[in-house]
Parts: structure tokens; sequence; C-alpha cells
């Protein structure tokens, strides 16, 4: 815990193939806005030897959405930039949510989405979104590429399925079917233990039939309650093949509560961060299936 | 005096302003010296360890480090934190505990100092702290204040059993409660706990010292109260140090709020200065200020009333017990403090108070504005409004039925409140507000997820310590030759404005124009004696001595300008001479006349007669505490869903007797009131009940309003000039944050039916009682007391 | 050791220093360039006070490296003013409004609404809190920083219309 950094050994590489041979090394971690990583260092949590930059990675700023509508953020694209992006894509209404909600306005211009999910901080909220999104990593490494769905990529709070000789260097977000809606929100609360986390955020996702307005596909994905976000199974089996509603969202919202493990051994902090589940499930669901019926599945 | 004024009710930019938008200020960690040495503090992890061996032979090896310390290179006299002490009478000081010293060779919380480096540079500094080896012993560690004053605790100071920091009725007690309550139509019982909110000035904690080559100590800190902050130094802490010899500075500070009002890193910085033989800088983390020395302190408060059925009060009986946390500082005064407003704010013959405070194993709390009134009035105005409920009358008639009117005796009793117009304020703030039409009676169910709900508060505060306190100030002006007039005045200016304000009263009072004066403050080599800011006094006590200087100024000018119209073949006595906006004329034909620079130049270049300047000092001494009130309306939407308060509207109505610039009173109502926002709602202080450790420590985990978090807010300045006050001012620092918590308390009554009994009215703790008034499911609350951990 | 010469152009002006990798771009600015009006309120990124501008827009300093913000334009507040003729509109305004009291926050404040007004000339309330939410004041209540930046805002248009007129 400081007011200041220790020294380091720091690498600029110009290329990836240059980064990756520098990020095998031990006791080494990766910058690219640094806003995790300069923190944990000033506070101690992390005190890594080297740290090797991406900043003049060439490439690594790729932003764009492919023919096949992928949204491909590379390693170094901003969060104002995706933010930009994604508002005029009209799509992925939970990832806009969650980067409207991101606050300060000042890390959206240094921050970066892909250092976001690598921190793997159990509080943060774009892998939330990004989970019900099914985005999925684009790791590269001395072996090759490889592609890993969220739920694979986050093993337990500040680590990642990533090998020492690997980095992330995008994340592919796929397409958004015109019948598909999705939405995030979170709750800020106090952190009553050492084990507690100081707020509560979900993201779902709804494929609606727009003929019956049946659910053909659902995901509703519960974070900062554990050391990862998790998936609600038994909350979204209630919704599939169910006709959306307020009704059905409810029952949804409650099996979802009641599927959140405790974080800590006090009752009423824990009943409410059910209740806090229960809350933002049945809105997110409600803004989820408004976005799907409108076929269109952007936050406007 | 006649009612046309230049300067004072007049919206004007302060002088210090400008420095302030350019970032020109100067604020304690700006202080560039040659030789500076950067100094840091060492914690402990430990929330209660004996300190054994401490090692220091590698620290001291490495390149950069010029000292380190440890609790055997300082002085082992205990003190007290808290500056304001040293304007106690010696009775009043008796009573204070001095528990503290610089570094300590026992732990009594996490964060609590254990010793401390100066180096080159910082990163030497830090990486210093990380080598120094410390042999703890812990030892058993209290937490709960509660639990503390139980028989089998473990004892946080061993001169202290049973961990009682200080118990006492309070000295004003009067009539007879128990018998009133006895007899009473109507009683009601109501408990509640405050927090210890953090002031969060955006300005950590830092300090400068050195030593002279003729052994002159200087200080540079953000000190509240710098002639205060020299004497405690020198007659508690340093007692081989003169306090002819120590020169304090207060620069430009980045907040107080009453933090400075007690040392922070000063001793230390003291210390290591002494030890290194240079100058040395301490700075200090925000992660260090939460696990630090300053908060307010958690008050678990009943209050018992008694009344007759027409609603008039008839006893107040207030039990308070505070958690000191594990040293003592501004834990007394505060809680006395609480106990004098809460019973002082209505007019209630039988009154008693009483309080305990506790040691615990936990982070110093200290002195925050609002001072005690804050935490009792979220207990005292839900009591008003419960026994309102029960007679069925409205809010603001039990109020005006019940304030203090002129006459009364006060808060600090027998001392009569000279003069209140809390009325005025209820009733012009309730018909702004639109309150008859918001509030819908008693009873009223309110339906959907998202409800509704009014309440209102009233409040008396002090302007100033009057009575309690010394409560003094002296101010002097002198007139150069150029015209200009240096106006020295030690309020301490920690954004409040005061130091315009002070222009402007000294402007009007002298006559000089208010471009023609120069503020020079925050020196105690310079600026004649002040106690600083606290109490909300600075306007009223440090401008009734600037008013004197202002006025003693015009007669010497008015003396000294009767040669010059005798020069201009005008025989005009002083009494025919008017002075004002820096213009000497006589009071019948305005057209004669000159600059006033003609008269200042004069004064000095005399080569006839006698030459000497234009200067005076003025002084006042307060022994009452002017009270001033306010009272405040707040509308919120309850979020049943979540239980999350959303504040709509809020309105604060201020008898404020004179706004010398209306802007900065706003300015003092608006900042008040949302940090009294953050007080009622999302500023929680969480300690872990396990460990000891604070676990909201950054601004991410105790949260306060940011921009996106205001409702609307509106003032409303009542004026009715107080004969007591400079131009009929009254203070008003303070009064804005005592309102909010209560009267958003009184307000989601209103919306939802619940009470809630601790600070913050945090969303879990809305949705938890919601749902236990559905299902009653029996889960169960818990009984602590830790700070943070009440429902 | 790994120091090394880095170029800075700071509010216009191509400035050099001896630097090593792990400091912070507020301690370069404030401790080796003398440009002390850059407040530390945190050092995590949460209270704004280290807003500086990097190609004008908001970041803060306290979370940058400096050896990340050599080759890019940074502006501090001591960059901030009217070319000759002194002090900004919003500086301006701030005066008049009393949009300052402490003054610890508002070199961050500035830098932030000179950046929200260099992309919406013509800001809502609500745009304007929305960028002022990572600048914590905790003296003001934000109540006359809003007023001075939408006044500020408000005076920018008129000049800008009376120099479009002119």
């Amino acid at each position: 815990m400081g007011r200041v950094l220790q020294p380091f050994a720091y690498f600029e590489p110009s290329s990836l193939t240059e980064a990756i041979a520098l990020v095998g090394a031990p006791d080494t971690r990766i910058l690219a806005g640094g806003s995790d990583l300069i923190l944990r260092m000033r506070r101690g949590e992390a005190r890594p030897s080297r740290v090797v930059s991406l900043a003049k990675v060439t490439g690594l700023d790729w932003l764009a959405v492919s023919s096949a509508g992928d949204l491909e953020i590379g390693a170094l694209a901003t969060l104002s930039r995706v933010r930009q992006l994604v508002a005029a894509s009209h799509q992925w209404g939970a990832f806009q949510d969650a980067l409207d909600q991101l606050t300060p306005p000042q890390v959206h211009n240094t921050g970066t989405v892909v250092g976001n999910i690598c921190a793997a901080v159990p509080y943060y909220d774009l892998p939330t979104a990004l989970f019900a999104l099914g985005a999925k990593p684009r790791i590269v490494g001395a072996e090759g590429e490889r592609l890993l769905p969220l739920a694979d990529f986050y093993v337990a709070a500040g680590t990642t399925a990533l090998r020492r000789d690997e980095l992330v260097a995008s994340i592919i977000v796929p397409p958004s079917p015109v019948n598909a809606g999705s939405a995030f929100a979170k709750i800020l609360k106090a952190a009553r233990r050492a084990s507690d986390v100081h707020k509560v955020n979900a993201a779902a996702r709804l494929v609606i039939d727009a003929e019956n307005g049946s659910i053909g596909e659902a995901a509703i994905v519960i974070g900062s309650c554990g050391l990862r976000p998790w998936r609600a199974p038994d909350a979204e089996a209630l919704l599939i093949g169910a006709i959306a509603g307020e009704g059905v969202f409810e029952a949804a919202a409650v099996a979802a509560a009641d599927a959140v493990q405790p974080l800590t051994d006090v009752p009423w902090v824990e009943a409410a961060r059910r209740g806090f589940v229960r809350a933002l499930v049945g809105d997110i669901l409600n803004l989820a299936a408004q976005r799907a019926r409108q076929h269109d599945g952007s936050a406007a | 005096m006649s009612e046309r004024l230049s300067y004072v009710g007049k919206r004007l930019a302060r002088p210090d302003i400008a420095a302030k938008v350019t970032g020109r200020a100067v604020y304690t960690a700006d202080v560039a010296l040659p030789g500076l040495l950067q100094g840091r503090i060492l914690g402990s992890p430990h929330p209660h360890a004996k300190i054994g061996n401490i090692d220091t032979t590698r620290a001291r090896a490495l390149p950069g480090v010029v000292a380190v310390i440890t609790h055997a290179d300082v002085p082992s006299d205990k003190f007290t934190r808290s500056t304001l002490a040293e304007a106690m009478p010696d009775f009043a000081f008796a009573g204070e505990r001095l528990d503290q010293t610089i570094l300590t060779s026992r732990a009594r919380y996490v964060g609590d100092w254990v010793a401390a480096v100066a180096a080159e540079d910082i990163y030497v500094a830090e990486k210093a702290l990380a080598l120094i080896e410390v042999e703890y012993e812990p030892l058993p560690a209290v937490f709960d204040p509660r639990a503390a004053l139980r028989p089998d605790a473990p004892l946080v100071h061993d001169d202290a059993p049973g961990n009682v920091a200080q118990r006492m009725e309070f000295p004003f007690n009067a009539g007879d409660t128990a018998q009133a309550l006895a007899e009473a139509d109507v009683t009601v019982e109501f408990f509640g706990v405050s927090s210890r909110q953090k002031h969060i000035h955006l300005e950590t904690d830092a300090a400068v010292a050195w030593f002279d080559a003729d052994g002159r100590l200087t200080v540079i800190s953000p000190s509240q109260g710098p002639h205060l902050a020299k004497r405690q130094v020198a007659r508690r802490i340093f007692r081989d140090i003169d306090e002819s010899k120590i020169h304090w500075i207060s620069p430009a500070i980045g907040g107080g709020f009453g933090a400075r009002l007690a040392l922070g890193v000063e001793p230390a910085a003291i210390a290591l200065a002494r030890a290194a033989g240079r100058p040395v800088r301490v700075t200090t983390t925000r992660e260090e200020d939460f696990s630090g020395y300053s908060s307010r302190t958690d008050h678990h408060q009943t209050v018992r009333l008694g009344a007759k059925s027409d609603g008039t009060l008839t006893a107040i009986d207030y039990r308070i017990v505070a958690d000191s946390g594990a040293y003592f500082s501004h834990s007394g005064s505060t809680t006395a403090v609480n106990i004098q407003m809460t019973l002082g704010t209505f007019q209630v013959p039988n009154r008693y108070g009483q309080f305990t405070i506790a040691y615990t194993n936990t982070p110093t709390t200290s002195g925050f504005r609002g001072y005690g009134n804050a935490e009792g009035a979220f207990v005292l105005q839900q009591a008003i409004d419960i026994l309102a409920e029960k007679l069925d009358i409205d809010p603001v008639e039990i109020r005006l039925k019940n304030i203090q009117k002129s006459g009364d005796p006060s808060c600090l009793p027998p001392v009569p409140v000279e003069h209140t117009r809390l009325d005025e304020c209820l009733r012009r703030g309730a018909e702004r507000f639109g309150w008859t039409e918001k509030w819908c009676g008693w009873g009223r169910c309110k339906t959907g997820r998202h409800r509704r709900g009014v309440g209102v508060s009233a409040i008396t505060h002090s302007s100033g310590a009057g009575g309690f306190l010394l409560e003094t100030s002296n101010a002097s002006i002198k007139l150069g030759a150029d015209g200009s007039a240096s106006l020295f005045v030690s309020p301490c200016e920690m954004g409040q404005g005061i130091l315009g304000a002070l222009t402007q009263v000294a402007a009007e009072s002298s006559g000089l124009s208010r471009e023609a004066i120069h503020v020079v403050t925050g020196d105690t080599d310079i600026t004649p004696f002040d106690l600083g800011s606290h109490a909300s006094r600075s306007m009223l006590v440090v401008g009734n001595a600037v008013a004197d200087a202002g006025a003693k100024i015009k007669h010497q000018i008015r003396e000294r300008a009767v040669p010059l119209f005798a020069l201009r073949q005008i025989k005009a006595e002083p009494s025919e001479i008017e002075v004002r906006e820096g213009r000497v004329f006589l009071f019948d034909r305005q057209d004669v006349g000159f600059d006033l620079r003609d008269v200042a130049e004069a004064a000095i270049f005399n080569f006839a007669d006698r030459s000497e300047q234009i200067a005076a000092t003025g002084a006042y001494s307060a022994h009452s505490h002017h009270p001033n009130h306010q009272a405040a309306f707040a509308e919120v939407e309850v979020d049943t869903h979540t239980g999350a308060v959303k504040v709509i509207e809020y309105l604060a109505a201020h008898d404020i007797g004179r706004a010398i610039n209306p802007q900065l009173v706003e300015g003092q109502i608006e900042g008040g009131a949302i940090q009294g926002l953050g007080f009622a709602l999302t500023e929680d202080f969480v300690i872990d009940p396990d460990t000891g450790v604070v676990l909201s420590n950054s601004l991410q985990t105790y949260r306060v309003p940011t921009a996106n978090d205001i409702p609307e807010v509106e003032t409303i300045l009542v004026e009715d000039p107080y004969a007591g006050g400079p131009f009929g001012a009254k203070g008003v620092g303070e009064a804005g944050i005592v309102n909010p918590a209560p009267a958003i308390a009184n307000a989601i009554y209103d919306a939802i039916g619940v009470r809630m009994t601790s600070l913050p009215m945090s969303a879990d703790k809305i949705l938890y009682l919601l749902a236990e008034r559905e299902k009653k499911s029996g889960v169960a609350p818990g009984a602590s007391a830790v700070s943070g951990q009440s429902i | 050791m790994t120091k090394q010469i880095a170029t800075f152009t700071i509010n216009g002006r191509s400035r050099d220093a001896i630097i090593e990798p792990h400091f912070l771009l507020i301690d370069v600015v404030r401790d080796i360039f003398g440009l002390t009006g850059t407040k530390l309120g945190c050092g995590s990124g949460e209270c704004g006070a280290c807003t500086v501008l990097i190609d004008g827009e908001p970041v803060n300093a306290c979370l940058t490296l400096a050896i990340a913000a050599g080759g890019r334009s940074i502006t501090t507040i001591e960059g901030l003013h009217d070319g000759q003729a002194g002090l900004h509109p919003l500086q301006q305004a701030f005066i008049d409004h009393g949009a300052a009291q402490c003054g610890y926050c508002t070199p961050g404040v500035l830098l932030s609404m000179t950046a929200l007004l260099a992309a919406n000339g013509n800001p809502s309330a609500a745009d304007v809190k929305s960028a002022l939410s990572g600048n914590i004041c905790r003296c003001t209540g934000y109540v006359k920083i809003i007023d001075a930046v939408l006044d500020a805002a408000a005076r920018l248009r008129l000049r800008n219309e009376r120099g479009a007129a002119a």
C-alpha cells in the first residue's frame, strides 16, 4: 500500500509476436489502459518486476463490426470508442447499458474493454454484460490462437484461463438477431464483511418469437455475487418456451434470487442481496423483452 | 445606522477565488522548499497489539533515507489530538482524556501509527517503510462499544477501567423528567444510531515542518486553528519547544469540515524534521484517511419525550452511548453538544441528558460539521413526528407549537434565546414547498412500486461556542499611504468564503472601498489571535471584531480629514464627515470631499505635525452562542423493489439574521445539504466486526454524492437582523448539514411507513425492513453495534 | 536503473524530464514540472481532482504512467486561459457564480467541463451532471458549478455567434 509505485522494468513491444515473447517471463503483468493494474500496483496488491505495455503494438486498436455481424474489439480499443460504436449499432443493449453506467467518465478515455475483462475483478460490470451476450476473448499465444467463452475464461477472482505466454488480442461479440434484446443493471451497496461485495449486477438476453411472443433463448447472468459471473439455469428454464410477460419474469427473478449463494454469514445482508438480485433480474428481463419486441436491440 | 449599504447584502466575488480557478492557490503539499524531505508513516496491521522490538536497521541503511523514528524517539507525554480543547477553560479540559502519543508502543486500531521515515524522495520513503521490522504481540480486541462497556471486555487503555472514556450527566438538566414522563398524556421512546461519516475533504492530511537556524519551528498545515495548534503543540506535546518559537501557517485548505480541528500529521512532521535536521513534508493516502483519525462517531441515542394531548412537550430524557474509537479527541465534546442541541431546540421544561463514551479498537473519531447536532437531529426529529402521529397533529404544526421563542431558556441554559425566526423559516418553507398539498396526513397508505413521501425538520445551531469555550476574535486594519488597506484576520478560510464576507464587513464598517482591502490571513506571526473556524462562528464572532476594527478606522479617518477640509477652507467636525466606498465627504454636501487616499497619505506624509499611520485593532468576545436556526423540507421517492431512495426536492429556510453575501450563504446551505444527503443515504462507514478492519476504504465503497445524485435544492434566506451580529448577521456553516437526514427520514416514513433507526438509510436496510414487515420471515437482524453494522 | 529522458507537450510547450517507468503522470506534472494546480485527491481514479486533458480528453493523471503520456498533448489547469484575454469564460463564470469553495476539486472540474463544452456547445443540465460525475466536490453541492457551466456555455455560444456574424 503506497502513495507511489515501486520500480519495474518496462517494455513497449511493437508487434504481437514480440509482446507474446515478453509476457511469458515470470513476474510479468500486461498494461493496456492501466486503470486496474496501476491501482493494484500502488496498493501493493500486484508487485510485478516487469510490465509489458501493449500501447505500441500495431493492430490492437482494431474496432469494427465484421461482415458477419460480429463486433471485434481490439485490446487497445478504449471504452469511449467502443461505447460510440455500440450506441450507433443499435444492438447489444446489455453492453451499452454497462458502458453507459460505468463511471467515472475519465476512465472511458484510457480504459479498455479487454483490459477490463482480463482484470477478472468480481465486481466489474462489463464481464457480466458480455457473458450474457456470448462474447469470447480471442487469445493469442506462442502456440497459436484460441477462442474461449467467457464462462470458461474466468477461473477465480483475479485469475483467468490465460496461460503465462498468452494474451487477449481482442474480444468477439456475436451479432444480435433482430428479435433479440438484452439489458444490464446494477445496484451499489455497502460491503459489510471482508467477503462481501459492494454491488450487485445482472445482465439478461432474450430471443423472443415475433409471431407468438414465446421465448426461444434466455440467458440470465448474475455478477458481483461470487468470484465470477454465473448463469442461473433454473431461472432460465422457467423462461424457455414461455410467453414473455411480467408474471413469468417475476418467477424467473425469484428463481435467480434463490440461486444466490451467500457471501457472508450475516442473514440480513444475504436477504438484502437476494432482494437486489430479484429486483434487478425482474427489471432487466422486462427491458430485454421490450427491446426484443421493438426488433431493435438498442438501449435507446 | 443608515440602512444604505454599499457592500453588505451583495453577491460579490471572494478575493481568493481567482487563485482557485487558475490552479494558483497554494495548499500544503504544493509548498516547495530547498532540501525538502518526504515523510511517510507506518500503520499497524493489528487492531490491538503490544509493540516489542522495532528493527529499523535495514530501513536506515537504504540510500536516501535520512531519519527513521519510533515511539522511542518522540516525546512520551500523552495528549489529545483535539486542537479545540485548547479553547476550553481548565476545569473542562480536565475532563478530556489525554491518551494519544505521536507514535505508539501499543497499537490500538488497524492503522495506528508505529514508525515514520523521512527520505530524499517518496519512493525511497515508502520502500523504507516496508523494511521496518516490527514485533507485534497481538492482544484481544473489542470493536463493539456495547461489548467494550461490559466487565469482561479487553481494555483499550489500561487507565480507563471498563473502557469508559467519559461519562457525564449534562450539567444543565432541569426539572424532574421522571415525574413529567409519568404524568404525561402521551410518551414516545425512540432509538437511533448515527454513523461515522467521513469528512472526505479532497485534500488528504499533510504537513510541512522545519526548524530554522535559530531553532524557530515553522509548521505549514491545513489546520483550522493555527493559533490554538501552536499552543497545543508547545504545551502538550513538545514541551521543550517554547510556544513563542513556533510559527504556524495555514495556507489554502482543501476542505476542513471540522477534521482540521484536530492535529493530524503535524506532530510526526515536527518529530521527523527534528530528527532529520531538514524540512520534512509528510503526506497521506486516501486509504490511510479511511483507516485514520477523523470521522463522526456512532452515537447510540435513546430519546423519550413526554407531551400533553395538545402536543405541548413537557419532558425530554436523552441518553447516548458513543463510540470514541481508540483515542478520545473530540468524542466528549461532540456528545455533549449533541445533548445540548437536542435538549435545546424545543422549549421543554423538564430536560435530562446523560452520556457514556466507550473506547474500542477502531479508528479515532473527531469533530465534523454539525458537531453532535447532526447525529441527534436524526433521532429527535423522528421522535417529534412519532408524537405528532400519535396525536394526529401536522408535523409542521407540532414544531411551530414547541420551538423556542425569544426569551426562552436556550440550549445552554440559563442563557435566554436572544433571537429566533425559526417560526418564519417553518412557515415560509412550508408554503414554498407546498407542504399542505404534499402531506396527506397520518396513516395514508401509499401503493405501487415507487412511493413518494414528504418530511420536515426544524433545528437550532450555534454561531460560535460562547458560554462553552473561549470565544474571542481579534482583527486589525492598517491603511497605507497608497490608500490600500490590509485586513489582518485569521478565521481560517477553508472554502466557506469567509475572507470575502469579512472584506465586505470591513469595507462597510470602515468606509473603505472593498477593492482597496487586501486580506492577510493564516499566519500566526502576522495575524492577531483567533480561534479559527468552528461552530459556525466566523461571521458573527470574527465579523464583530472586524466591524469593531472598521469602526475605529472610520473614526480615525474622520478625525484626520478635518485638517484636509480646513485646507479647502471648510470647517468640518468629525461628526459631519462621512466615509463611504473610499470617499470622504460632508454628510450634507456630498459633492464636497476627496478620495480617502488623500487622508491616508496625509496621515503618514505629515511634515508639519504628527505622522501616524491610520490603523486599528478590533476585538470581540462572545458569552452566548447566538443561535441560528433552519427548517428544511424533503420530498423522496422510495423504490420498494430495490430500497433505493431518491430525493426529488429539498428546501431549506435559514434564519441568517442578515446575509452579508447571499451567494456565500447559499453556498453553505447547498453544500451542507448535499453533504447531509450523503450522511442520510449513502455514506456507509463499515468496520468488519471480526477484524476491526475498515471495509469502506475507498470512494467506491464509501459513496459520497456526485453531480448525478443531487435533487432540486432550494434555499430561502429569512433576514431579520440580529443586534448581536455584524450588520445583523448570524452563522450558517453547519445548520445545512443537520437537517437533511431527519427530513429525509421523516419523508421515508411518510412514503413507506418504516422508521429508520440507523444511518445511513441505505437501500439494503430499507429492502430488508420492507420484507420483514411483509413476511415476518424471522431473519435475524443481528445485534452488533460495531460501526456500519446496525440496521 | 531505467532512468530515461522523456519529452512531454504540456500546455502547448515541449518540455523534457528525466523519468522512470514507475512515475505517475501526476507526480511528474507536479513535482518535476512544478505545475501544482493538478491535485491528488484519492490516487484511485475515483475523485477526478487529478483530471488533466490528454489530446483534449479528460484523464485521471493519478492512474496514468508518465512514460505512457509522452508524445501526447497534455493540458493542465495552468494551460486554461482565453488566449491573450485572460480568464477562460468557464473560469470567469465560476467566479461570478461562486462555483468554487475550497478550490481543491476546481482544476479537475474546469478541465472536465472544458472538454464537455468542446464536444457539446449547448449542454443540458443533465449533460453537465453526467460529464461532471467523475469529479467529486465536497463543498458546493454542485449547484453553483452547474449554473456556472451552463452560463459559460451560453456566453461562448454568444461569442461564437458574434464571431461568425463579424
